[in-house]
């Protein structure tokens, strides 16, 4: 009866708080959190992802709080895509007007779908579609000032290489 | 846990934070990641605020990849067989690894005791684990068990008719995960040989009430539990006892409560008769002669006893048991048989997943139950872990404030959230205001009143409980209100496992609002009060308090005092200005500042800490500076600034209305004082600059020429145009003007803004008869009585209202020409050409101007003078060396400028004086050259 057990203790939190000290207020307060997605027979749940296995999805919910008096123009919330995972499209959500953009190496932020140029054999120059599997990163720029309270969330899904 | 301390100012995101482990991906993904490999994020927000860039990093979180394979294969076991029969062995196979996978199934009789070889020994699937294979082809594999799901199966042993009692044989059942081969479990099953009645038990188990109408096993459902037993040995059984024990965990080792439910047994052999659960009764005995003796011990264990059982018979026991309490999971229940002659066997293990529930309670106290049906909980609830801060003394699904409290501070509402549910789940937060005041913010925070619940949600696990607290802040222009205020808000909680899953509790504020003890008013310097009510006066009637009236660039004062009522706490007050009346933003025309000042004249933006006695409030005396920028427009009006001492620490504040008006400078400015040439017939054209000093618009006032001092004598008659298309010449459409109210400036509006500059040409007539050598004087003069666009004004600065123009009359055959080229760094070199063009140079720069005399008529021109003056707001620069000194070539050779100002001077730039010139050959040609700085 030999079982192999492996287990690795390396987690750190999803979720976490600010404890300032009375007299340091942050002007914004923020907030990362990780789940595993878990398909179950009717749908799926959100589980703690502490460890996964490769080709498991990962859902990342982040929320930005205005803790100062001042409105904050321009509030872009920026989301990597981590090394050994790929963005999956449609999977972004944000509860505030924004425009949407996808990150791609050597390209500028633009709005999905992306695409480049590329010459064919000929020479003919072609746009094409980069996949959202090359997103390195994705990003929110809100159509509204945050003004002083307001809170941004935005989340989006990865999914592990296997 | 670890919170981002980093907010960092930077002028652009190129890139983002990095931190040890790499964050950006490249392309697609080509192999799993190794085993241990960390995913670690961090996300970043940029925004500006102020003007100024910012960036924060979001705190890091991470996530092991790991593949981990394990099996747990269940059960070792012994049955009875008769020889030539059948005997069928359950078989659980749990996948616990992490991820899916297909297990290796083997069988193997060899080895160990082999009194009998075993005729057959196949292994059946058994999906629903009824102890009854699916079909009957035998499976060398499991088909994909998803993580932490099971499978199950029954091995099938054939037993020889060559067999005799007393035999054993056993084997060997073995499940091996594919991927990982080295995780691989043995069971050890025997089958020992008998010719007494072997008695066979199969539990089924399926949903009978399904109280939520999900049509899956949750908590609260009743299951029927189906034994069906049967003698498939060769002699009778005597002495049956089939026994099962609802268990109290399941296979997670979490507690779980099975209820049986009283009644509820039947027999096959006694249909519609529910069995009764004392003990020591025989309940019935059917047509072989079997009686059934049923007890139930306690809730929880259900004992049949069949006295015998003939060989071939079978017969079931159904009862019922609700799921009480259970986390979502699986439940294995075996049952047991034993005879006189058979030992204790079990049935097939009869899994029973609990599907997960959500269910919450948000309460002024924690909870023990549900919500009952009419939404307010209260006997639910447990009052020994109730809210920190209710006021009214009971869990009653309000939390309560009644303290007294001033607009503008906050109070704090503590209750308990609960998750009922039967597994971790995540509650989402939301508030909706009912009375609190228009402006009252909400915010949820943890328990220690501080620390922001950022995304309003929070995770519990299953039957846990936590505190959270919600800050009402009212406006500070809460109005004031008797106590019972009233004001209440609906707080929601939300399962994110099952978003229909929701539960509310209110927030009720009893108290007073009470108008803060703290008043801001004007004095008058000296201590004395001269504006502003106590409390809530924001302003007098709609007007300002007080308006004080001051000159573009100047500063306004305005002496303000503090104080806190007697018997008030002692507080501080931070001091603030805007034009905004709620103070949302900061808010001050372009160009204004505030500062604040104290009685000693050091700058202050608070009071300081302000300690009232019982009997004697404390005052504060400081004064608002409001500073207006030099090209503030006129306003009689006034521009509202609404000041206000609002404390940090419990948010009492007063505010008041005052106002700055600026009053109208009314200047216009003429020059410069010009001298020109021009021969008997001809025109001389003299530009000035008009331009308006003031801080309104001028649009009238009296433009003549020649009023103090005509151009007399001579007969020489001059006018002034206006340069309508300022192109700098007198064009034939530029209109003669005689008053400021024919002038479009370049904004084209009729008038001269403020600041705005426009150019009008004296032209002065010579009569052929005139002549040579002579000059003559004329002014060009602007009334001081003028017209704004805030009605009549007198010029404040008659000094610049008038400019002098000399005409000099110059032989006819004298040609002059004046140039100018700007020499930047006043070197003496000018960096561009000479020309005729007009020229832009800044402050400190040098123009080089060239006088050209050309003789262009056939005799020679005698006591020429070449003359000219310094212009405005330039003095006479020589340059290093001199190098730009005034000079005079006649014809080549070098002259001397015999009247000029010393350096940096001012005034007439002349060849000689009058009388006293030079002569010049018919084609020749005398330059007068010199520089000027302008004026820094």
């Amino acid at each position: 009866m030999k079982n192999r057990v492996t287990s690795i203790a390396t987690i750190l939190c999803a979720g976490v708080f600010a404890h300032p000290s009375l007299a340091e207020v942050l002007p914004v307060e923020s907030r990362m959190d990780v789940s595993a997605v878990i398909k179950q027979a009717d749908g799926e749940t959100l589980r703690p992802a502490d460890e996964i296995v490769p080709g498991a999805v990962l859902q990342y919910d982040l929320d930005y709080r205005n803790a100062s008096d001042e409105a904050f123009e321009g509030f872009t919330i920026v989301g990597p895509v981590p090394e050994n995972t790929e963005f999956l499209p449609e999977t972004q959500n944000a509860d505030r007007r924004s425009v949407f953009e996808a990150k791609v190496e050597g390209l500028d932020w633009a709005q999905p779908p992306v695409t480049r140029y590329e010459t064919d054999a000929d020479g003919t120059l072609r746009s094409v579609e980069v996949p959202a599997s090359a997103y390195s990163a994705v990003r929110w720029r809100l159509a509204e000032p945050l003004a002083p309270r307001e809170t941004a969330s935005a989340a989006y899904r990865v999914r592990v290489a296997d | 846990m670890r919170f981002n301390p980093g907010v960092k100012r930077a002028a652009t995101l190129s890139g983002l934070g990095v931190s040890a482990i790499a964050l950006v991906a490249g392309g697609a993904l080509a192999a799993p990641p190794p085993a241990d490999t960390v995913i670690g994020n961090q996300a970043a927000a940029t925004y500006t605020s102020n003007g100024e860039t910012f960036t924060v990093q979001s705190n890091l979180v991470e996530t092991v990849v790991n593949e981990v394979f394990d099996v747990t294969l269940s059960t070792d076991q012994t049955r009875d067989g008769a020889p030539g029969s059948l005997v069928f062995f359950p078989h659980t196979i749990d996948n616990d690894s992490n991820t899916d996978e297909v297990f290796d199934l083997a069988s193997d009789a060899a080895g160990g005791t082999d009194d009998f070889p075993l005729t057959e020994l196949e292994i059946f699937p058994d999906r629903d684990q009824d102890g009854v294979p699916d079909s009957l082809t035998p499976i060398s594999e499991t088909p994909a068990i998803l993580a932490g799901e099971s499978y199950g199966v029954v091995v099938r042993a054939t037993v020889p008719s060559t067999a005799a009692p007393s035999e054993v044989t056993d084997f060997t059942v073995t499940a091996t995960s594919q991927s990982d081969p080295s995780v691989t479990q043995t069971n050890t099953d025997i089958v020992s040989i008998t010719t007494d009645g072997i008695i066979d038990l199969l539990k089924d188990q399926s949903l009978s009430v399904d109280a939520d109408g999900d049509g899956q096993v949750s908590l609260g459902d009743t299951i029927e539990v189906t034994l069906t037993y049967s003698n498939t040995g060769i002699g009778a059984a005597t002495g049956v006892i089939i026994t099962d024990d609802l268990p109290t965990t399941n296979k997670a080792g979490d507690p779980v409560t099975l209820d049986y439910v009283a009644g509820s047994g039947v027999w096959s052999d006694n249909p519609g008769v529910a069995l009764t659960d004392a003990s020591g009764n025989t309940e019935a005995t059917n047509a072989q002669g079997t009686s059934l003796q049923y007890e139930t011990t306690g809730a929880t264990s259900v004992i049949a006893t069949l006295d015998t059982l003939a060989p071939g018979r079978s017969g079931t026991i159904s009862f019922e048991y609700e799921i009480t309490s259970a986390l979502q999971g699986t439940i294995e229940n075996t049952a047991t048989v034993e005879s006189d002659t058979q030992a204790q066997t079990s049935s097939n293990p009869s899994p029973v997943s609990v599907d997960p529930s959500a269910d919450l309670v948000m309460a002024d106290a924690a909870a023990t139950g549900s919500t009952p049906a009419s939404g307010v909980d209260g006997a639910n609830l447990d009052s020994s872990d109730a809210s920190a801060s209710d006021d009214d003394g009971a869990s009653d699904d309000v939390t309560t404030e009644s303290a007294d409290v001033f607009a503008g501070e906050s109070m704090v509402f503590d209750m308990v959230v609960t998750n009922l549910g039967n597994e971790s789940d995540t509650v989402l937060l939301d508030i909706a205001n009912n009375d609190f005041p228009v402006g009252t913010s909400f915010d949820f925070v943890a328990p220690d009143g501080i620390t922001p619940i950022v995304g309003d949600r929070i995770e519990l696990t299953s039957g846990s409980s936590a505190h959270v607290q919600v800050v009402a802040s009212l406006p500070s222009d809460a109005p004031a209100t008797g106590a019972p205020a009233g004001f209440d808000a609906t707080v929601t909680a939300t399962s994110r496992k099952d978003s229909g899953v929701t539960n509310t509790t209110g927030i009720l504020f009893n108290g007073a609002v009470v108008a803060p003890p703290v008043d801001l008013v004007n004095t008058d310097g000296a201590g004395t009060v001269t504006g502003g009510v106590g409390n809530g006066a924001v302003d007098d009637g709609g007007d300002p308090w007080q308006t004080r009236t001051v000159r573009p660039g100047e500063t306004a004062v305005f002496p303000l005092q503090v104080s806190v009522d007697a018997g008030a706490p002692a507080n501080t007050f931070d001091l603030v200005a805007s034009g905004d009346a709620n103070f949302a933003t900061i808010d001050l025309p372009d160009g204004w500042s505030v500062e604040f000042y104290d009685t000693s004249g050091v700058k202050i933006t608070s009071t300081g800490a302000l300690s009232p006695t019982a009997s004697a409030p404390a005052v504060f005396d400081y004064e608002a500076r409001v500073s207006v920028p030099a090209d503030a427009g006129a306003d009689a009006v006034g521009t509202g600034l609404y000041f206000r001492a609002e404390s940090p620490v419990n948010g009492a504040s007063d505010t008041k209305l005052d106002s700055v008006a600026v009053e109208e400078v009314v200047d216009v400015a003429i020059e410069a004082d010009t001298v020109a040439q021009s021969a008997p017939g001809g025109v001389a054209i003299v530009p000035h600059t008009i331009t308006n000093l003031g801080n309104s618009t001028l649009t009238g006032g009296e433009l003549s020429v020649g009023d103090s001092d005509p151009f007399s004598g001579q007969g020489i008659t001059a006018a002034a145009f206006y340069d309508a298309n300022d192109d700098g010449v007198l064009d034939a459409n530029d209109p003669l003007i005689t008053d400021l109210s024919q002038i479009v400036g370049s904004d084209s509006v009729a008038g001269l803004s403020p600041g705005e500059q426009a150019r009008v040409f004296v032209r002065a007539q010579v009569p052929s008869t005139a002549s040579y050598g002579i000059q003559e004087t004329g002014d060009l003069t602007l009334s001081d009585s003028l017209t704004t666009e805030n009605g009549a004004a007198t010029d404040e600065d008659t000094a610049n209202n008038t400019v002098l123009d000399t005409i000099t009359i110059i032989s006819g055959d004298m040609v002059i020409t004046k140039e100018q080229a700007v020499d930047a760094d006043c070197d003496g070199t000018p960096e561009g050409s000479y020309s005729l063009n007009a020229l832009s140079a800044d402050p400190g720069n040098c123009i080089a101007y060239r006088l050209i005399a050309d003789n262009t008529g056939t005799s020679d021109a005698n006591d020429v003078v070449i003359n000219d003056t310094v212009p405005g707001f330039t003095t006479l620069e020589h340059c290093p060396a001199d190098a730009c000194a005034p000079a005079l070539t006649i014809d080549g050779a070098v002259g001397t400028v015999d009247i000029a100002p010393a350096d940096e001077g001012t005034g007439s730039v002349a060849s000689s004086a009058q009388n006293a010139g030079f002569s010049l050959s018919p084609g020749s040609r005398a330059v007068l050259t010199f520089s000027v700085e302008i004026d820094t």
